[in-house]
């Protein structure tokens, strides 16, 4: 009977074709090589790549999508379905349930975190793990948020992406993106009390392959302190009466840098606790040895009557590693259809700032979107049993209280390692996933007041579990129970 | 039961007067004192066996160089901490095998063990540590890796010997408030005491004392209950895995013998011989659940046994069904392979038990996703065997029966119903847990590879793309994205959200192994298509 219809009927070729088991094979061996691979780039690289190239790649989910295809052709080429066929039906259906659900979840649900301090505000945002582009649009100066993550962009010099300015004609090119951006000092003039002696000095190590660039200045605004990665303290002041005494018992380095009264110069003293280790004078061009891992100074720049600005820009480093304190950001113009091109800038992430072109000013801001939630979620508690006789934590365990914004209905919650905490809860919202869900993701040993919550909200929930199960009574089904002939 | 303070008692006990003689006493007394370390309270045998492994990489040594009596952990130890004396710190006790690390630090590259004051002399391993420090300092979650993992390694152990010498690893009394153990100073009960002894040389006294405190520490209820400690004494000196393993092997080796009119009584008597070793295993295992409290698969120790101890289930109950004979004889290697591993690599495959880390104490789930996860590799591992006895009769120049490739094929289902369960059971923790269900971490994909790899397998030999040579040829590869997904991704990617289980070592055994099999299955190749021209 397959035969026959099959010649008689062009649709039913078809069925047969797209539900082919041939098709079936290529599908399960390209997606686990392509699995495999995945998995290898990523502990070369970084999850992102593989993320971008392959599990995120418009050719994979088109590629998933051929498996549904697949799967639901092949229960039809059965038909008329028989009691034999039961398992292999739950099955196939099962896995194409569980993929609808994965889409669901992934269009209309997202995750995101929450940090929570139980001396701090009741929280009603949370911060997705989703970037977007905030755009002040000048023509109705009305707030555009559009997704964009510049790790898939991949723009060059040569071709720019581009992204439409809405409600006007301009557009935003996007030249280059950064993975770290750093604010890079300058020396700009100042006047008045902002008007200061004030220099650029870099620092270098060829052990940690980075380096960075500290501007310092003695006018008022300008920084005076730099933490040099919280481990050690460099202090400009403009007399060396000005500078704070050292702590006696404190062992963390420093370097208290004085500029000199008559020339260009700067008087150094390096040391540790109360104990100096050296110091001298340095000119422009210099070079010291800080004794700090292999770290080196060079003073770059000196000069009287200046202040410090700083923009950002992509950090020295090795291309491998993440410099400290880097954000991600990109670097954007705004262009006019007449081919008019604005200066660029870097727009590092979490700032807002001004492109101009001609009399058209357009803002825009880079960062993870925030999602406000109809709820707001405080800390009460929050408690860190260790094992016995350690400081190795055994649990966390955060008790919050829910408050619904519109009727002021309260509830509370407790999240446990394993043990999450939902909102509005219940078993009809815990089935479908019509829920917000808060587990234990991060928490501060500097800080136990301290925890970061994940938030999951997921309306594909449902297809999820029903799948998975009807995947398990499916295979049950088909290798063990043996409908009676 | 009420708890008495444990210095007024111990102050009860007798001090002696400390003498100048020096004889070693024997020390089985001490065994199963109470100490607590790492997060639990362990059974003092338990505590010098982990920490002589730590220090030494094994669990007796040959004190005074080569050829001089082996001592046991036990005396070692206390010999440490009766005596800490700076003669020890002159002493080889320090594993160091690197040999990259040795060249480095310009040490005799055919040596294993350094003595402390030979490693703290040494300038080179102070600048990598600092180095490491540094590393460490800057981002507290930063991996180790090379050079600074090795000495940091070295370092870990120098520190051990430190704080044995120091006596502060000795947390023998239960505190008066709070659970945190402490560690008798030298002029505190008992410590005098059987310092006291020990420099007399008066066997009598030592144990009394010994005895004497274990019952104190008994009152104050504070001890875990004495049938737990006793167990674990016992689980410790058994060696449950390891007579097992002889078992399996005893058992594998009458299969292989018994031939014509003893094919049916050596198969019983093989049959018998590995049921027996099942039930060791089955009783190590239960100790170890009753000792830890939790299911024996949260490390790759816990789970190369209990994957060997899967294999052999799944075989024992398909001989039950089909008494084919090739089951056992292919688990059989399988396991004695998988538990002679966990018993020779203690530097690899850590066995001491340790409190887990927060997310994975949840009972249920290890339960039901953990175990079916590692089910799924004894089933695949079984399917291996018997793969292997399919291929090893063509290359011995027979034929494979059809029922041996069907034997086959019962056996990969089962390997991909567990495998599917557990890698969606593994989602459904993950949506607790973590908060999202798949999130392509390296362990989810490589679980869900694997199942990919089966299925392609199981769906090609449905068409007829391959038969019953090509499923065995398949069992066999495929099996080899379970080893990723097992021992890959923990050790060798070293990435993902599964960063508990992760180690290091192993790595030229394995690609030994996946080199072995590839050539297995070219010879198998190569004989199938001589016979068949033939």
């Amino acid at each position: 009977m397959i035969a026959e219809r099959q010649k008689r009927y062009p649709l039913w070729r078809l069925i047969h074709l797209l539900g082919s088991l041939k098709l079936a094979l290529l599908l399960l061996s390209t997606i686990a090589i392509a699995c495999a691979v995945a998995t290898f780039t990523e502990s070369r690289f970084d999850s992102s790549v593989a993320r971008v190239w392959i599990y995120k790649a418009p050719w994979f989910i088109a590629w998933l999508g051929v498996l549904c295809i697949n799967l639901f052709a092949v229960t039809l080429t059965r038909w008329p379905w028989q009691k034999k066929h039961t398992g292999f039906i739950i099955t196939h259906y099962g896995i194409i349930l569980l993929l609808i659900g994965a889409v669901i979840g992934s269009k209309f649900g997202y995750e995101g975190n929450v940090t929570l301090r139980t001396d701090g505000q009741p929280q009603h945002r949370i911060i997705t793990d989703r970037s977007c582009l905030q755009v002040e649009s000048p023509a109705d100066s009305y707030l555009y948020l559009l997704p964009l993550d510049t790790r898939f962009l991949n723009p060059s010099i040569a071709s720019p992406k581009y992204l439409p300015v809405p409600g006007t004609s301009l557009r935003i090119g996007i030249d280059a993106v950064s993975e770290s951006l750093v604010p890079e000092p300058r020396l700009i003039p100042a006047i008045g009390n902002a008007a200061g002696t004030a220099l650029l000095i870099g620092f270098s190590s060829g052990m940690m392959h980075q380096s960075l660039h500290v501007g310092l200045g003695t006018g008022e605004g300008a920084p005076r302190t730099h933490q040099f990665f919280g481990r050690a303290s460099i202090t400009l002041a403009a007399s060396s009466s000005l500078l704070p005494p050292h702590d006696p018992e404190g062992k963390k380095p420093w370097l208290d840098l004085v500029p000199a009264k008559e020339q260009v110069t700067l008087f150094y003293k390096l040391g540790r606790g109360t104990k100096v280790i050296s110091s001298g004078v340095l000119k422009p061009g210099d070079e010291l040895t800080l004794g700090w891992a292999d770290w080196r100074l060079r003073l770059l720049e000196i000069a009287r009557e200046r202040t410090i600005a700083s923009s950002p820009a992509p950090a020295e480093t090795d291309a491998s590693k993440k410099s400290e304190g880097g954000v991600p950001g990109f670097h954007a113009f705004l262009t006019s259809p007449g081919g008019h091109r604005g200066e660029a800038a870097w727009i590092a992430s979490g700032e807002v700032v001004p492109l101009i072109l001609g009399h058209d000013l357009v803002r825009l801001g880079y960062g993870l979107e925030l999602k406000n939630i109809p709820f707001s979620i405080a800390l009460t508690d929050f408690q860190i049993p260790r094992d016995e006789g350690t400081e190795t934590p055994s649990d966390f365990r955060a008790t919050v209280r829910f408050k619904n914004l519109k009727s002021g209905d309260e509830k509370s919650g407790e999240i446990r390692m394993n043990h999450p905490a939902s909102y509005p809860g219940g078993l009809l919202a815990n089935m479908t996933g019509f829920n917000y869900k808060f587990s234990q993701a991060e928490w501060n040993p500097q800080d136990l007041k301290e925890t970061t919550l994940q938030v999951l909200y997921d309306p594909g929930w449902l297809f999820k579990w029903v799948g998975s199960l009807a995947i398990c009574l499916g295979i049950t089904t088909m290798f063990y129970i043996r409908p009676r002939s | 039961m009420k708890r008495i303070s444990i210095h007024l008692l111990v102050a009860l006990i007798s001090t002696v007067s400390i003498a100048s003689s020096f004889a070693e006493l024997s020390t089985p007394a001490l065994e199963s004192l109470i100490i607590q370390e790492g997060g639990r309270k362990k059974p003092y045998l338990v505590f010098s066996e982990e920490i002589l492994r730590s220090l030494t990489g094994k669990t007796s040594i040959a004190l005074n160089g080569p050829g001089s009596p082996k001592k046991d952990a036990v005396s070692v130890v206390t010999g440490i901490w009766m005596d800490p004396s700076t003669a020890w710190r002159g002493r080889e006790l320090i594993l160091l095998s690197n040999r990259p690390l040795k060249k480095h630090l310009g040490l005799d590259a055919t040596r294993k063990f350094f003595s402390w004051n030979e490693l703290v002399a040494n300038d080179v391993l102070a600048q990598d540590l600092l180095e490491a420090s540094e590393t460490q300092k800057r981002d507290p979650r930063a991996k180790l890796v090379g050079m600074q993992k090795e000495a940091s390694d070295v370092a870990m152990r120098m520190n051990l010997l430190d704080n044995l010498l120091r006596g502060d690893s000795f947390r023998i009394l239960p505190p008066e408030a709070g659970n945190e153990w402490l560690a008798p100073s030298p002029d505190e009960m008992p410590l005098t005491s059987l310092r006291g002894a020990w420099i007399q040389g008066n066997q009598q006294l030592f144990d009394r004392t010994t005895e004497d405190f274990k019952a104190l520490v008994a009152l104050t209820g504070a001890a875990p209950p004495s049938w737990k400690i006793s167990l674990e004494v016992a689980y410790q000196k058994a060696h449950p895995f390891r007579w097992a393993w002889i078992l399996y092997a005893a058992s594998g080796i009458i299969l292989l013998i018994s031939r014509g009119s003893w094919e049916r009584w050596g198969y019983r008597v093989a049959a018998s011989v590995a049921a027996i070793g099942f039930l060791l295993q089955a009783g190590g295992l239960i100790s170890r659940v009753l000792i830890a409290g939790r299911p024996p698969v949260t490390n790759m120790y816990e789970s190369v046994i209990w994957v060997a101890f899967g294999t052999i289930l799944f075989a024992l109950i398909f001989e039950l069904i089909y008494k084919a004979g090739s089951f056992l004889l292919g688990a059989v290697p399988i396991a004695v392979a998988s538990l002679i591993l966990a018993d020779s690599q203690p530097v690899i495959l850590d066995r001491s038990i340790h409190p887990l880390t927060p997310v994975l104490r949840d009972n249920f789930w290890l339960t039901t996703h953990v175990l079916s996860i590692t089910l799924s590799y004894a089933a695949f591992a079984l399917a291996l065997g018997v793969a292997h006895v399919a291929l090893g009769r063509i290359i011995a120049g027979h034929k494979a029966s059809d029922a041996l490739y069907t034997y086959l094929y019962k056996t990969l289902q089962v390997g991909v119903l567990l495998l599917a369960i557990g890698t969606i059971l593994g989602g459904v923790w993950a949506n607790y847990s973590w908060g999202r269900f798949w999130d392509w971490d390296p362990k989810e994909t490589w679980a869900l590879t694997a199942l990919l790899g089966y299925l392609f397998l199981l769906h090609g030999r449905l068409t007829g793309l391959w038969g019953g040579f090509g499923l065995a040829v398949g069992s066999v590869l495929a099996f080899m994205s379970v080893l990723m997904a097992w021992y890959g991704v923990n050790f060798v990617l070293g990435a993902g959200l599964h960063s508990y289980g992760f180690g290091t070592g192993g790595f030229p055994l394995v690609i030994t192994f996946v080199a072995f099999e590839l050539l297995f299955l070219l010879v198998a190749f190569l004989r199938k298509k001589s016979a068949q021209r033939a």
